[in-house]
């Protein structure tokens, strides 16, 4: 459990979750969403696979990612975004302080 | 399915099986009333039926292609949903409703989580025929 409140404590990997909740999406996909490095990118869905929070299916080179959230880490990430419950999380949507592109 | 999702069934048939007896014996020694005993029991099926309804959306299995997995996922999503709320509604009113009520309404809770998954799962499969109709006109 301690994975997955790391896994949400994050809003970019939260607002990645978001996205996954409409559609599964490529990894070029979720990234071009986010103004961060794609290692950095590589690092957050590294962390959200490690938590089993997302499935990750490979084609030649492109990665596909898909939601892979129980009820409970569902409502926690439901509450997550809309209370700001952990405490100093920017906006989903705000720029990240590090890897920024160049 | 796998061999550890076979002793988690098994350990949790055990432990209903367990406790059903246990709250029997109880009922016997006259330690608490039948009424007690039968509510119990019930709660402890409501919480287990949330509890696996919980990972249901967890069960998505290797993804073929993006589309179908979507429609897969949304499926059990509902279901995982649906039969949450469900089951700890059931345990709710198994608890504190009164019994007649109790079991009338967590019959139809029931069957509306099985209805919305049922309803859902085949509007995911109409859709996907559709769709693979259209694509192929």
């Amino acid at each position: 459990m301690n994975l997955v409140f790391k896994a949400l404590a994050d809003p970019t990997r939260r607002r990645v979750l978001e996205l996954l909740r409409v559609r599964p999406m490529t990894a070029g996909e979720l990234s071009d969403q986010f103004p961060v490095s794609k290692p950095t990118m590589s690092a957050h869905f590294a962390v959200l696979r490690e938590a089993n929070l997302v499935d990750a299916h490979k084609s030649g080179k492109t990665i596909t990612y898909i939601l892979k959230l129980s009820v409970l880490e569902e409502a926690l990430l439901g509450f997550a975004g809309a209370f700001g419950m952990f405490a100093g999380a920017a906006k989903p949507d705000a720029p990240l302080n590090t890897g920024t592109k160049p | 399915m796998n061999t550890k999702s076979l002793m988690t069934g098994g350990a949790a048939a055990a432990l209903l099986i367990a406790a059903a007896l246990g709250l029997k014996v109880a009922e016997h020694s006259q330690l608490i009333a039948p009424v007690t005993g039968a509510r119990s029991f019930q709660v402890m099926i409501g919480l287990g039926l949330a509890f696996y309804a919980n990972f249901i959306p967890k069960t998505l299995g290797a993804m073929r292609n993006p589309a179908s997995a979507s429609r897969r996922q949304a499926a059990l999503r509902v279901a995982g949903w649906s039969f949450t709320v469900a089951g700890l509604a059931y345990a709710g009113l198994s608890a504190f409703a009164p019994t007649e009520l109790s079991d009338l309404l967590s019959m139809l809770i029931m069957g509306s989580a099985v209805a919305i998954t049922l309803i859902y799962a085949a509007a995911c499969v109409l859709g996907a025929a559709g769709t693979s109709k259209g694509s192929a006109g």
